[in-house]
């Protein structure tokens, strides 16, 4: 992973000086609030219902074990006890006090972290597939280039005041683990003829109030022209987007009120001009970033471990782990492993401090020092061997971490909504914690296979409702909270926004209704390999608004 | 919305502190507090309308952020918000991982 | 209102912005596009220095062509947050190679000035007193450490590693 050299280290430090500074003068009543709201925001402070929120970026969600033991010593010393992994791979403290801001960046840096850019109309972080440099499926690891852009993209002096915020995701891979179709930038490695690495660049995605797929701007953009082109993008953005309206501000608005053709258009004009004066990414440049993220050193082992495959006969709750959490890693003899944070009856995405500290070592012993945060608010353990994994298992089961609902109906995506934040206009938390305890049964929870449930507290869409295979989206209803269901969602390379079933429900009714959609599917699938996706993309909403309205006989 | 009080309900106003970020509550002294049942209190809308000013004018001297007028009923000597997102803001939030764990899982 | 250049308050500043509809006085003016537009060979016809005035939104159709002889270019900022004319600025640098004073004016602000100037304004127009008292008593500080270059003439070192990398030498900004 990248590691700071001496500038990379000053460069925190510089801006920590000047937040701290910032800080002092708000305390001190020099800088109003108006004034300073967009400069906390930049350092990743909001103000929630409770207290001041802190997002921490983890950027692309890559991490070692001395950064996360860092995170859970913050929510030791300056939190209560906890962290919450957020749908862009960061991390939220929620108790945070403004005074304390400083030294805890002081913290952070210390283990070469920052809140730089997780928050305000600037350019966040920049989110890859959790499963990069390991997966069997990648074309080349994106990670590379999601830290070019990252240092790019950093404190950028003509891109720090946008009409609103920007979001860039970047997959390595045909199969889209990082939902890049709705993202503002959303970018594909890919080969031309002749072998060479560039991308194939998607612009204007994007959920929230008006959720749009991305179009491809560019089906081939060479690896060298990806910062040229991006400024192009941006200056378009910058000087062209909605500033009127907040709700029409994102890039997608453009993209929709000028057109495709009119976009490119302007964007290729000003490409001419950012080619000659952005910096230059020469094969040279990219392979300096990329030595960072070398693979470690993989032991050669056979495919098959005598071990695992002995404890998985012997261990009915390993295999059931195995079945669910465990993914073809590129390697021989190693897999990829999901640490499920979506215990039945849990709060998605949360983790304690001790959990922390248990994964940390884990990590540390079993993965060569390295996890991933999901976009779906799990960790990944990219690199175990085969062979450790029974070991792994049993020491993620003492830290209540080895729930294996990967992908399942439990493992539920959801934002904080209104228990925490000043946006929602409902909770999410209690709703996916009862539909987690309405299917706790393993068995059931495997019959029904693959089914992603997303829940957000308001269309602000944080919790990536419109990507669900079951989106939930909570609102107020006459001073009620009040869930409106969408169906056949997908975040995926076969990217789809969900469709409105019907009438909503209270929160009394919800959980019900999830369980009628569900049981729907079960009885009326082809088969049990046939996902509930798959299903509903044959048959539609029709058998599910029968049996979620029809009366009774 | 029906989030913002209506004209005659009983409000306090209610913002966060500048420094801890905390949810608090103006006191007829002046003062903040987490207390709510020790919040002043308005009946008419011209005494919302000076609760919130006030309020205002300690959030241009530094002391808060976002003041803002919360409907709230007044059982004995318990003051109680009217609304779902207030009662999160005074009682903290409802479910998640900072409430203690009743039962094993 | 105090104009800052070179690290100094400017004292004297020639510019005076012409009132709508009123004749131009004499001496170093400046004038908005629809003026500019109109009457463009008058306006550059005069004896004393003609400055240009644009408003965010307003783009450099009709103006490109005469860009080299515009001694100041104003680029004014109706709200800290609205960052348009950073976008114009570094078009008129690096783009069209504009050479004369680009200056910042309207919502100018301490937290902002570094980028101002890095991407290409060299003069700052500042009405905030309390950016004014900062910057007379050398209390901006600049930060030195950079990821992109700027579109400032100047003196940014390329350090070690990665070539988008750039150092300012240790100084206050102005």
């Amino acid at each position: 992973m990248y590691r700071y050299d001496e500038f990379d280290a000053a460069f925190v430090r510089e801006r920590i000086a000047e937040f701290r500074d910032q800080v002092a003068r708000r305390l001190a009543g020099e800088l109003s609030e108006d004034q300073f709201k967009p400069l906390r925001l930049m350092n990743g402070v909001y103000l929630q219902l409770h207290a001041y929120m802190l997002r921490v970026a983890i950027p692309y969600g890559t991490l070692s074990s001395r950064q996360l033991r860092a995170l859970a010593r913050i929510a030791r010393d300056f939190d209560r006890g906890y962290g919450h992994f957020t749908t862009r791979q960061n991390l939220q403290f929620n108790w945070i006090r403004l005074e304390d801001m400083p030294d805890i960046l002081e913290t952070l840096a210390e283990v070469e972290m920052h809140a730089i850019q997780t928050s305000g109309n600037c350019i966040r972080n920049v989110t890859a597939d959790h499963f990069a440099g390991a997966a069997a499926d990648e074309i080349a690891d994106p990670r590379p280039y999601a830290e070019i852009l990252r240092q790019w993209s950093s404190l950028h002096p003509e891109f720090s005041f946008l009409p609103r915020k920007f979001k860039v995701a970047v997959t390595g891979s045909p199969r889209d683990r990082a939902a890049i179709q709705v993202h503002d930038i959303g970018l594909e490695l890919k080969r031309d003829a002749d072998g060479a690495l560039g991308f194939a660049v998607w612009v204007g995605g994007g959920q929230g109030r008006t959720p749009m797929l991305a179009r491809r701007l560019r089906d081939f953009l060479p690896e060298s022209d990806l910062l040229a082109y991006c400024e192009a993008i941006l200056r378009v953005y910058n000087l062209e987007g909605r500033r009127d309206n907040k709700y029409k501000a994102r890039i997608k608005i453009l993209v929709h009120e000028k057109g495709e053709a009119e976009l490119k258009a302007a964007v290729e004009a000003a490409f001419r001009h950012t080619r000659a004066t952005a910096p230059a990414l020469p094969r040279e440049e990219i392979a300096r970033i990329a030595a960072y993220f070398a693979p470690p050193e993989f032991t050669a082992r056979p495919a098959e471990s005598a071990a695992c495959e002995a404890a998985r006969r012997t261990d009915a709750a390993f295999a059931r782990f195995v079945a669910r959490n465990v993914h073809a890693h590129r390697v021989p003899g190693y897999a990829i492993v999901t640490v499920s944070l979506k215990p039945i009856g849990g709060a998605p995405g949360d983790a304690r401090a001790d959990q922390m500290e248990a994964l940390a070592g884990i990590a540390e012993r079993f993965s060569f020092d390295e996890l991933r945060v999901s976009h779906e608010q799990n960790l990944i353990l990219p690199h175990v061997a085969l062979d450790d994994l029974p070991a792994v298992f049993a020491l993620l089961q003492r830290a209540g971490l080895a729930t294996p609902n990967a992908g399942l109906v439990t493992d539920i995506i959801a934002c904080p909504g209104l228990d925490y934040c000043s946006l929602a206009n409902a909770r999410s938390i209690p709703v996916a914690q009862r539909i987690s305890e309405r299917f706790a049964d393993l068995d059931r929870q495997h019959a029904i296979g693959e089914l992603k449930i997303k829940i957000s507290g308001c269309i602000n869409a944080c919790g990536h409702h419109h990507v669900g295979h079951i989106g939930i989206l909570g609102v107020d209803r006459k001073g009620e909270e009040f869930y409106q269901i969408t169906l056949g969602g997908s975040a995926d390379e076969t990217c789809s926004i969900g469709t409105i079933v019907g009438r909503g429900f209270s929160s009394d009714e919800v959980v019900d209704a999830v369980e009628a959609i569900v049981e729907t599917y079960v009885a009326r699938r082809h088969a049990p390999d046939e996902t509930f996706l798959a299903f509903h993309r044959r048959v539609g909403d029709a058998p599910f608004r029968d049996a979620l309205y029809r009366k009774a006989a | 919305m029906s989030r913002d009080p209506q004209d005659g309900e009983r409000v306090v106003v209610s913002a966060n502190a500048l420094r801890s970020g905390a949810v608090v509550y103006r006191r007829t002294d002046g003062d903040w507090t987490s207390d709510l049942d020790t919040a002043a209190a308005a009946e008419t809308p011209a005494a919302a309308d000076a609760l919130l000013r006030a309020a205002g004018e300690d959030a241009g001297r530094g002391l808060v952020v976002d003041p803002i007028l919360v409907a709230v009923d007044r059982i004995g000597d318990e003051t109680r918000p009217r609304r779902l997102r207030d009662r999160i803001r005074a009682e903290g939030p409802s479910a998640g991982s900072s409430r203690p764990v009743t039962a094993p899982r | 209102m105090t104009v800052f250049r070179d690290g100094r308050a400017v004292i004297d500043d020639p510019w005076i912005h012409a009132a709508p509809d009123a004749p131009l006085p004499a001496g170093a003016v400046v004038v908005d596009k629809p003026r500019f537009l109109e009457a463009q060979e008058e306006l550059l016809a005069r004896p004393s220095p003609l400055g240009l005035e644009l408003r965010p939104g307003e783009d450099l159709d009709g103006i490109e062509p005469a860009l080299g002889r515009l001694a100041l270019i104003v680029l004014r900022f109706p709200r800290f947050a609205d960052g348009r004319p950073y976008s114009i600025a570094r078009t008129l640098r690096d783009v069209h190679g504009f050479a004369g004073e680009l200056r910042a004016a309207g919502d100018v602000l301490r937290d902002q000035l570094g980028f101002m100037l890095r991407a290409g304004f060299d003069s700052l127009d500042v009405q905030d007193p309390a950016t004014i008292a900062a910057l007379r008593d050398g209390r901006v500080v600049a930060v030195r450490r950079h990821y992109q270059p700027a579109s400032r003439r100047g003196t940014e070192a390329v350090p070690a590693g990665p070539s988008w990398r750039r150092l300012a030498p240790p100084a206050s900004i102005g």
